[in-house]
């Protein structure tokens, strides 16, 4: 076990290094260059800036010194938001994305689960069809759609949460279940399909000719091993999550991690870029990880030391 | 998914067995309904809006005629209301009209349009890069293998988002660039049918760009898929005949794979379709999709969103979109479930 675990995380720092290395390349070769905003610049001007933040020389050079500075955990100063450091931004806006994400994961992961799980218990009947209709409906809108439909029906006509904003608990429900409809309904479907094939296993008729009730043989015996593809499915459900989503923080008005993915894009703000990628891929790299423990305890059939 | 196609498993799996997945695919009651939906649906996209204009004269995608009345109160209407506007006669809107007085029967119509076109050849760019990609590493396997399924890997690692955005604002600069060469060397020499070309394609730049980076990032799946289904076929007898008798590599790639795996392929190009309109949608809710005066579902999406707030919520701008959205994505959702289920891909 421990020799899998080793190789299993040396393989996954190893793609966390070529994401990272790739995103910084890609950005400085990209036509524009992270000065174009700055009209009428001369080629002294611009190897100033290059220099100023420690763009210049070749690219190899370039790329190991950014290296050097994140891994000291320095990930420098932002090229648009002047005096701010990437890791204020984030440090400022990291917490209010995790707080969403965690309850929306919580949602998500427990809301699929469960409607999966009864949806196969009762295949091909009306729970079956509604849940699966549904969450085939839920992933067929986006999710700038589905926040203002919320907002219509339980802020604007019930009255029942505020339409934006974040200051205090009510403000996390609605887009808390904004953010966890889609992925709620990935769930949901992985957890029917696999569900549907393990009630089909021999142990599971061993279960019932016991006499187990049927709640039993689903909840206990069933569900153990149906959930393993879920299982595999939350480490980059909840990476993506935690991140924030750019939609939801500007449907209601979030002051997340979200936004800063796409504006520093838009905006060529290298650095923040990188910030945000690096906490997308750390979280996504442990996060995995933390789920191959968790799939090796789950399934005792996994042959671990291959 | 499709219930049908698993109720017969369960009811009378001998004699759904020796059906063909066409027929098992025939008997999805779903199935039908959504290729339905979906043929009447294309049809009213593609026939419609220029009907629609037709019926009174009036360009209701302009919006023209109300924009010289902006004034009046009766620049907003909700459904079934008629619109009255000055120069253009009178005209009913039957789902209402936007800001500018543009029926949003017609905007959601010609919408659709351009996304199941962006949908459509996104997904097809996406299918021939994943075809590719997995047929090289199933069929050669060893370091080839490997390395195209790590670098699959790695792509599925990075944030899908952030990938089109830097592709997105990497290629608007050169793409346009190069269209005015083009149209630079088409002056300078006189060639008509180049002109011509060009500046048919210069308002569609956006539309390009869009089909391009979308088809380059989903094509991960389908190679995963593709390289799988080549695995099993490529140990079947009929391949090592094909080997025995000498036939080229490239001869038993596209003579005796290919045919083999067109049912995946159709079943992940359906599957990738709605995925692909939902990505056109996100980056035209954040202003790097389809551009005005053009519109998609996408962008009138973003419209109806910001029409909803608790000073005037102009609820049926959102609905209306969101309906024809949902629905249209519904039935490709279901449909490319069912094939999966027929042809039994996975």
């Amino acid at each position: 076990m421990g020799r899998f675990l080793i190789s299993r995380f040396l393989s996954l720092l190893a793609v966390l290094a070529v994401v990272l290395t790739l995103t910084f390349i890609l950005f400085r070769t990209s036509p524009g260059g992270p000065f174009s905003f700055e009209r009428d610049l001369t080629a002294q001007q611009i190897h100033e800036k290059e220099v100023k933040y420690k763009l210049d020389g070749p690219l190899p050079v370039q790329v190991a010194r950014w290296w050097g500075d994140a891994l000291r955990g320095d990930f420098r100063e932002s090229m648009k938001s002047k005096n701010f450091t990437v890791a204020e931004i984030l440090r400022q806006s990291l917490p209010v994305s995790f707080t969403l994400g965690a309850v929306a994961f919580v949602l998500a992961a427990s809301g699929g689960i469960i409607a999966g799980a009864l949806a196969a218990a009762r295949k091909n009947h009306w729970p079956d069809r509604l849940a699966m209709t549904g969450a085939l409906l839920a992933i067929s809108l986006p999710t700038f759609v589905t926040g203002p439909l919320l907002v219509l029906v339980f802020a604007l006509g019930l009255r029942w949460f505020p339409v934006g904003g974040w200051t205090g608990l009510h403000h996390l429900i609605l887009p808390s279940i904004c953010l966890a409809i889609p992925y709620g309904a990935y769930v949901a479907r992985l957890m029917r399909n696999s569900m549907v094939e393990v009630l089909g296993a021999d142990f599971i008729r061993t279960a019932r000719a016991k006499g187990l009730p049927e709640r039993k043989v689903i909840f206990r015996h069933a569900l153990k091993v149906a959930i393993l593809p879920v299982v595999s499915y939350l480490g980059p459900l909840a990476a993506g999550l935690l991140t924030g989503s750019v939609v939801v923080e500007s449907v209601f008005g979030i002051p997340g991690a979200g936004q800063h993915f796409v504006s520093s894009i838009l905006n060529k703000d290298g650095f923040l870029l990188m910030g945000a990628v690096a906490v997308y891929c750390v979280l996504l790299v442990v996060l995995n990880f933390f789920v191959d423990i968790v799939y090796c305890v789950l399934d005792r059939r996994i042959k671990l030391y291959e | 998914m499709s219930s049908a196609a698993a109720a017969m498993t369960t009811t009378g799996s001998s004699a759904s067995d020796s059906l063909t997945g066409w027929e098992r695919l025939k008997l999805d009651r779903m199935a039908m309904i959504s290729l339905a939906v979906l043929v009447i649906s294309a049809m009213a996209c593609f026939v419609a809006p220029p009907v629609l204009n037709s019926l009174d004269g009036a360009n209701r995608g302009a919006g023209a005629t109300s924009l010289r009345n902006s004034t009046s109160a009766a620049t907003y209407s909700p459904p079934g209301s008629l619109v009255q506007t000055a120069q253009g006669g009178t005209y009913t809107a039957w789902l209402g009209t936007d800001a500018n007085g543009r029926d949003v029967l017609y905007r959601v119509l010609s919408g659709g349009r351009v996304s199941l076109v962006v949908g459509l050849c996104a997904a097809a760019v996406s299918l021939f890069i994943g075809t590719l990609i997995g047929m090289t590493a199933g069929f050669y396997g060893g370091k080839v293998d490997h390395f195209l399924m790590r670098l699959v890997d790695v792509l599925y690692a990075n944030p899908r988002v952030l990938f089109v955005l830097i592709l997105i604002s990497a290629l608007s600069g050169p793409l346009s660039l190069a269209i005015n060469q083009a149209r630079a060397a088409a002056d300078a020499h006189n060639w008509l049918m180049l002109k011509s070309w060009v500046d048919g394609a210069i308002p569609y730049q956006r539309t390009l760009i869009l089909i391009f980076c979308l088809g380059f990032i989903e094509w991960l799946t389908m190679a995963r898929i593709v390289r799988g289904q080549v695995l099993v076929l490529k140990e079947q007898q009929f391949i090592s005949a094909a080997r025995v008798l000498g036939q080229s590599q490239w001869k038993i790639m596209t003579r005796h794979l290919l045919p083999n795996l067109w049912t995946v392929i159709l079943t992940y190009l359906t599957l990738t379709v709605p995925v692909v309109v939902l990505d056109e949608s996100f980056l035209s809710f954040l202003g790097l999709g389809i551009e005005e005066p053009a519109s998609s579902w996408g962008t009138l999406l973003k419209e109806g969103a910001s029409a909803v707030n608790p000073l005037v919520s102009r609820w049926w701008l959102l609905v209306t979109p969101a309906v024809a959205m949902g629905v249209a994505l519904l039935a490709l959702n279901f449909l490319g479930d069912a094939l999966r289920d027929a042809f039994d891909v996975h």
